[in-house]
């Protein structure tokens, strides 16, 4: 059994939208992860594959990968120092 | 959860992340805790700070305060960058951004974060002297 997550980034931290077990989830259910990572990819979110050390940015869903899902970066103010 | 050894060293550095239980921070930092390769999480448990070494420069990803960016060679400060989420995020969260638009795709992050460089020598200089100077006055306004 290998348990796999989708997880998004958020003003709480962290939320696992979904969990599956490689070995027995169903096809519906993939493609319904499959459709809520490819809807954020399309808002200009990107993807990285945190099961391995590696952490590379994938640009499709994969469901053997432990995936977080990151909101668009931009570029920021000078006055981010709070020291 | 975060391991001891990690929840003693942040609770130092950072007190309200682990007072607040399953806060955000927490959340955000455990995330890191996972995301990170483990040389580069234990070095961030010690300084406080998660450095990658890329084509261009050393980065020092701070919890609060701008990236700076160290040239490799020479070792002084080059530039500071700040990159931020579009969406509200923990601090945590941000850094670990960085770190993956870094490792990943350098080019990518000089294109997005606004990179400043650092003030001058002169400058600095200069306003020491200023400062310097106000303080003498200061002395003489309170001892005359």
């Amino acid at each position: 059994m290998t348990l796999r997550k989708l997880r998004v980034m958020c003003a709480g931290g962290d939320e696992t939208v979904a969990e599956w077990d490689t070995e027995t989830v169903t096809p519906e259910r993939l493609a319904e992860i499959e459709q809520e990572f490819n809807q954020r990819i399309a808002e200009g979110w990107f993807a990285a594959d945190i099961s391995t050390e590696e952490a590379t940015l994938i640009q499709a869903f994969r469901a053997d990968a432990d995936i977080l899902l990151i909101p668009k970066v931009q570029g920021g103010a000078q006055g981010r120092d709070r020291n | 959860m975060i391991g001891t050894e990690a929840g003693v060293v942040q609770s130092a550095l950072y007190p309200d992340v682990l007072s607040a239980g399953d806060s955000p921070s927490e959340k955000a930092l455990e995330l890191l805790r996972i995301a990170l390769p483990p040389a580069t999480w234990s070095a961030f448990i010690k300084t406080g700070v998660i450095e990658f070494t890329g084509r261009r420069g050393t980065y020092l990803i701070s919890y609060n305060a701008q990236t700076k960016i160290y040239d490799i060679r020479a070792r002084h400060c080059r530039a500071y960058a700040c990159l931020q989420l579009s969406t509200s995020a923990p601090d945590y969260d941000r850094m670990l951004a960085e770190y993956l638009v870094l490792k990943n795709d350098e080019d990518r992050y000089w294109r997005t974060a606004n990179i400043f460089g650092p003030a001058s020598d002169v400058a600095v200089f200069f306003f020491t002297i200023v400062d310097l100077r106000l303080l003498v006055d200061l002395f003489h306004l309170f001892f005359k």
